[in-house]
């Protein structure tokens, strides 16, 4: 039985290992700060209301299908804001619609191995930070953020590479 | 050799056993003097010993010495064989449990879906989450199969109330000012829309709209 233990254990060192020299690689994935992208992509960002009711501005509707698999409570997405922005250099700060109640923050740290870029992420309310988050955003496959509830729904921050 | 000459040979030698350490003892007590002669003697022959050979002098035979240590260790490892013979047949029954075979199986999934959902997959992903208000909680962070899309649920949010309008702008273009992250952004063709400053601690503060 020791023995076995030992072996688990041997296996779970192995996975950690794995998943360390994967982590290294990423870090090792150098890009000279302000350097921009390799890829030439640009960020698409939107502030969307999600909720029951009729939306003035409803989002795309391929976003919205979208939205709905992911938050199936809400049938409507409503666009409040949206941000296009398409020189992104490494480690310089970026906003997503900001306003006076929500903003998001994000730094591109440049290009993922295996396709995409490396953001880092802070959502703010007002003075407060909410959430940090290191991501990977490959093209065509969005981030949502889900935020405060407001009104008959909550906001959703979208974040998306764009080829 | 009378007793007293026996008892203290056999002190010196370290063979007293149980019955005649109480011997010993007793002899000890019976006779002080006797005692401190011994004491007196045993102390004098350490210190010539000490006098006539230097403390770095090399012990003398030292490969015997070795060769006895590593003839006792090779004895003692021929005692400990049939215990690690037993534990070799062990191993093998170890090797034909299911278990072992079902945590190396669950080993290679999860190797292998790491590798399908993250790096070299089609999805994005997040690497860490990490909520500084205690309050907050971070309940989901994946990447959504069905959606297509990676998402940060977050819970224990203050909500926003009603009377305050939250609204954007159609943002066309951002420019970075400054080092600590404020900018500027335009809407449409050279359109100001918004002037964006951090003030203490990093918050993001809208100057002019």
């Amino acid at each position: 039985m020791k023995r076995r233990g030992y072996i688990i254990i041997l296996f779970i060192g192995l996975l950690l290992m794995h998943g360390w020299s994967v982590a290294s690689a990423q870090e090792n994935d150098a890009v000279a700060p302000g350097e921009k992208s390799t890829l030439n992509t640009k960020f698409w960002g939107a502030l969307v209301h999600a909720s029951n009711s009729t939306p003035k501005k409803p989002v795309q509707k391929e976003l919205a299908l979208r939205l709905g698999k992911a938050f199936k409570q809400y049938k409507t997405f409503e666009l409040l804001g949206q941000h296009t922005q398409d020189k992104v250099f490494r480690d310089y700060v970026n906003w997503i619609v900001p306003s006076d109640e929500l903003n998001l923050e994000f730094e591109s740290k440049g290009p993922a191995k295996g396709g995409g870029m490396k953001v880092l992420l802070k959502l703010w309310q007002k003075k407060k930070v909410l959430v940090k988050s290191d991501a990977v955003i490959k093209p065509g496959k969005p981030l949502f953020i889900a935020g405060p509830l407001w009104r008959e729904g909550r906001l959703i921050f979208v974040l998306e590479l764009r080829e | 050799m009378n007793r007293k000459e026996e008892l203290i040979t056999r002190w010196i030698d370290g063979e007293l056993n149980a019955e005649t350490r109480e011997e010993f003892d007793q002899l000890m007590a019976d006779d002080p003097e006797f005692c401190s002669r011994i004491r007196k003697e045993a102390e004098g022959i350490g210190s010539k010993m000490r006098s006539e050979i230097p403390a770095d002098v090399q012990p003398p035979y030292p490969d015997f010495f070795n060769s006895q240590i590593q003839k006792r260790i090779r004895e003692e490892d021929r005692a400990g064989a049939p215990e690690r013979a037993a534990g070799g047949i062990s191993v093998l029954w170890w090797l034909r449990s299911p278990l072992t075979w079902g945590t190396a199986a669950l080993f290679m999934i999860l190797l292998l879906s790491r590798n399908d959902d993250g790096i070299s997959g089609t999805g994005s992903y997040v690497v860490s989450t990490y909520a500084p208000d205690p309050g907050v909680s971070v309940e989901r962070a994946e990447y959504d199969t069905d959606a297509q899309a990676t998402v940060i649920m977050l819970t224990g949010l203050e909500r926003i109330p009603d009377e305050v309008e939250v609204k954007g702008r159609d943002i066309t273009a951002y420019q970075p000012s400054g080092s600590r992250g404020g900018g500027l952004f335009y809407a449409g063709q050279d359109q100001l829309a918004y002037v964006m400053e951090r003030g203490i601690g990093g918050v993001p503060e809208i100057l002019a709209r």
